[in-house]
């Protein structure tokens, strides 16, 4: 093959690979002219997209914008120079400064002198402790020199550059800060009154309290003179509005007393299953007529002694259970004492009193611990009251440490319960025994004791005692007298009536007190009918060594001279006196004979006295009872029942002593009907009781002969 | 196989033998093209295996030494085309590296149809690198000519060793050492 027909065949091939070339270049070129169409769509369409992206954001940034400059507060930001970068309109109209006058201007220039330094630490606060946000107020000066209060928020924040500054929003605060000016002198001028408003009170209550001892006293002296029918109503009324002013007065001195701070704890050794069971004692004489049950449980757990404030606890739970009788009709009233925890010193235990009562509506439940408050007012002139039982219960809880709690639904029934922290000793509550009667000699005691007090049964009642118990005694009927015989005699202790004519407790106290001039004291013993805690405290206060509550039972009294007269056991002469009491008397089961054998023990003489007694006041004081409710005189009804209410009681006939409560109650709310139902049941019950009385008067004069 | 593969070895061919062998080669080989390529053009690869095969059997001259002699060749036209490939790095082992994931990469962005080899590098201390090549074609003296260049462009001494991984040359390890 010759040269040339090789450069021949190899220029046909290089324009065949031309060609070909050519084709491929041609439908890469169509290839790329679609491509590019398609792009130049692709873009029209991002265009598109960007434009309204960018209408969209520009509509944005107008809406912010004029958010910003027209919003009702001042928003501006500084730079961390403490320069202003930014202030909205709203800032710059208000303070009067052009935009030229404040950017690029030192935030300090616009801030009265006086507060640039407390300004200049709060931003300095907020940039270097990295606190996020910082509130606070003070001067500013607007441009024509006025000075006004402005409350600026300010945050620390980081630009798109990354560097912080400080945003603020603020506004005018000088009318805010008037009123709270206002406000704040108000409001000490309110707290100003409240206290002489309570001071006034607890004077009051004091000035009026000693003249209102003496009008009870001299009443109660004046009682025991001859006395024509007509006096003695109108003496009657006299004392039983002395009565009522006399408790409320008390309650409103320990709210007083409470209020002011004045009321201390006292911590002493308690025995709280006693305290318990003579509370539970005291309601259950209360609800004997209603199908109401009271129950008391306390933890087993809780064996010891404890150390608290007896009176406080007793105060409490007597108001909290004293309520729950007052507002249950039927079912039961639980008083729970439960453990809740311990160490070595310490109990906490919780209380809790929960009734079926007719229950709470829960739109009054946040009102019921205000003073002077009761749920409504039907309240009020359905069960009486005054509305501090409540307040003065949680306040006193509040003392102790405790909050009360209440949970009640209306027509259901309420618990109230708190826990209070309790010291421990290491002394075990002794297994209280079934009606325990002890047999209590003194004779050995060589030095007698003195009983103060100015009513006669009450008298009565505690020299038959001490007669019994061989326990030698001397009597003064007022506190001037009480003094007079302790100047002139020896003697072991004393009983001593607080409210008594002449001279009254309080006082006698005082002066022995006095007059022993710190040398060793007399025990001295403090007989109260009161429940009320200011009276047992004050007794305290005045020097009293101790106190009991009437109506007390033998038992209790005679705990009281073996805790404060030192001497020896004598057993075997107890013992010995013990075997030789054998003979039993039974009293008649429709009487409260649980309560007559507590009260008279084995001394039936003494118990037929009492029941002699009853029958010689009581038929004249039935007929007056009869006479003036047909003649309508209800206040003098009420204050016969107030009198002959506790004798009824006394010989065991407690449902119609519980009747005539209803009778005071019902007079003396004028309550007509009710008062009718209570009368007539009253007077178809009392004929048989009366004979009731006088047949156990014959049986116990038989068996007094017999035992001879 | 992209068409300047051919243009390429038909110039090398040309160069060292004169064109009367890459007549005598297109005369006397069954293509499917009659010879006829063009640089943008895609052919069949049995095509280059039947070039190869005859100019084997002309010069008497072994197909690893024909390939090899190729990859050297390819490699100038590659620095002259493609010279930012280079110059991005200053040395050899930096280069092989970056094949797999940089400049194939681009070739497909290029010729999306394109079959490429595709190796696994892995340094085993600074001055061993281990690659392996990985093809159906199993043209790996091809490579190593081209890795040979690569290390003479850097202007490095390094030795390469070869171990068939498996008996048709498809995966192939090569050793480099630096000295």
């Amino acid at each position: 093959m010759s040269e040339v027909d090789i450069i021949k065949k190899r220029l046909e091939r290089s324009i065949a690979a031309r060609k070909q070339a050519e084709s491929i270049l041609e439908s890469k070129a169509l290839e790329l002219y679609h491509t590019n169409e398609k792009l130049k769509e692709l873009n029209a369409s991002l265009e598109k997209q960007v434009k309204n992206r960018t209408e969209a954001l520009r509509a944005s940034k107008e809406k912010y914008e004029i958010l910003v400059e027209k919003a009702s507060d001042f928003i501006f930001n500084i730079d961390y120079n403490g320069f202003f970068t930014y202030v909205n309109e709203t800032g710059l109209k208000t303070m009067g400064f052009s935009w030229e006058e404040v950017v690029g201007k030192p935030f300090l220039l616009f801030v009265e002198p006086d507060h640039h330094e407390q300004v200049a630490t709060h931003y300095y606060k907020l940039r270097e402790s990295g606190e996020a946000k910082s509130y606070f107020e003070f001067l500013a000066m607007k441009k024509n020199g006025e000075k006004v209060w402005i409350g600026q928020n300010v945050q620390s924040l980081k630009g798109v550059d990354g560097k912080k500054y400080f945003a603020a929003v603020a506004r005018e605060i000088s009318y805010q800060k008037e009123l709270q000016k206002d406000l704040e002198n108000a409001k000490k001028k309110a707290e100003k009154a409240q206290q002489a408003e309570k001071s006034f009170l607890a004077n009051m209550s004091h000035e009026i309290r000693t003249p209102l001892n003496a009008i009870v006293g001299m009443s109660h002296l004046l009682g025991d003179t001859e006395l024509n029918n007509e006096q003695r109503e109108q003496l009657d009324i006299l004392l039983s509005s002395a009565n009522i002013l006399q408790s409320l007065i008390a309650d409103i001195l320990d709210i007083s007393k409470i209020d002011s701070g004045k009321l201390e704890v006292h911590n002493r050794e308690f025995n709280i299953r006693s305290l318990i069971s003579s509370l539970v004692k005291t309601i259950e004489v209360k609800i004997d007529a209603k199908p109401v049950t009271i129950v008391a449980e306390i933890d087993k757990s809780i064996k010891e002694i404890l150390v608290g404030d007896e009176l406080m606890i007793n105060q409490i739970l007597l108001n909290l259970i004293g309520n729950a009788e007052k507002f249950t009709h039927e079912g039961y009233i639980y008083v729970r004492l439960l453990e809740q925890s311990r160490t070595s010193e310490k109990i906490n235990i919780y209380f809790e009193i929960e009734d079926t009562g007719i229950g709470i509506d829960q739109k009054y439940q946040h009102l019921i611990f205000d003073q002077f408050r009761q749920a409504d007012n039907k309240i009020k002139e359905t069960y009486g009251g005054t509305g501090l039982g409540l307040s003065i219960t949680k306040k006193i809880i509040d003392i102790l440490g405790g909050k009360i709690q209440l949970l009640s639904e209306k027509g259901k029934g309420s618990k109230f319960f708190f826990t209070l922290e309790l010291g421990l000793t290491d002394k075990k509550i002794e297994q209280e025994l079934v009606n325990p009667i002890k047999k209590s000699i003194y004779r050995d005691i060589l030095q007698p004791v003195l009983i103060v007090e100015d009513n006669l049964m009450n008298l009565k009642y505690i020299k038959k005692l001490f007669e019994k118990w061989e326990l030698k005694y001397d009597v003064a009927n007022n506190g001037w007298e009480a003094y007079k015989k302790f100047k002139a005699n020896h003697y072991s202790m004393i009983f001593m009536d607080l409210q008594m004519p002449i001279m009254d407790g309080y006082e006698a106290t005082t002066y022995i007190r006095e007059y022993e001039n710190g040398a060793s004291e007399i025990s001295i013993i403090a007989l109260t009918a009161s429940t009320l805690l200011s009276k047992k405290a004050e007794a305290l206060e005045t020097g009293m060594t101790d106190f009991l509550a009437k109506p007390f039972n033998p038992n209790q009294l005679s705990d009281m001279i073996d805790k404060y007269i030192d001497r020896k056991e004598i057993d075997a002469e107890s013992d010995e006196l013990g075997c030789s009491v054998t003979a039993e008397y039974r009293y008649n089961p429709k009487l409260e004979v649980d309560f007559l054998l507590e009260t008279y023990e084995d001394d039936y003489e003494y118990a037929a006295e009492m029941f002699d007694t009853f029958l010689e006041i009581n038929f004249d004081e039935l007929d007056r009872l009869r006479q003036k409710y047909n003649d309508k005189d209800y206040s003098q009804v009420k204050s016969i029942a107030h009198k002959i209410k506790p004798t009824f009681k006394m010989v065991g006939l407690g449902e119609l002593s519980i009747d005539l409560e209803r009778i005071e109650k019902f007079a003396s709310g004028e309550e007509l009907e009710k008062l009718n139902t209570s009368i007539r049941q009253f007077f178809s019950e009392v004929d048989s009781g009366m004979k009731l009385v006088k047949e156990e008067l014959a049986a116990l004069n038989r068996f007094i002969k017999t035992k001879g | 196989m992209k068409g300047i593969v051919f243009t390429e070895f038909f110039e090398m061919v040309e160069q060292e033998f004169g064109y009367s062998m890459v007549d005598d080669m297109i005369e006397n080989t069954d293509l499917d093209s009659k010879g006829i390529y063009t640089s943008i053009g895609t052919y069949e690869h049995s095509e280059m295996v039947d070039l190869l095969g005859y100019l084997h059997k002309k010069s008497n001259i072994p197909i690893p030494d024909l390939l090899n002699a190729f990859g050297k060749y390819l490699f100038n036209t590659f620095i002259k085309n493609y010279p930012s490939f280079f110059s991005v790095v200053d040395n050899s082992f930096d280069f092989l590296e970056s094949i797999e994931d940089h400049i194939h990469v681009e070739v497909r962005k290029l010729y999306p149809d394109a079959q490429l080899p595709s190796f696994e590098t892995e340094r085993i201390d600074e001055n061993i690198l281990k690659m392996k090549y990985i093809s159906e074609r199993s043209m790996s003296d091809f490579a190593l000519g081209l890795m040979q260049k690569t290390i003479e462009h850097y202007g490095e001494t390094i030795a390469i060793e070869r171990e068939n991984i498996d008996e048709k040359g498809k995966q192939v390890l090569f050793t480099l050492t630096k000295k």
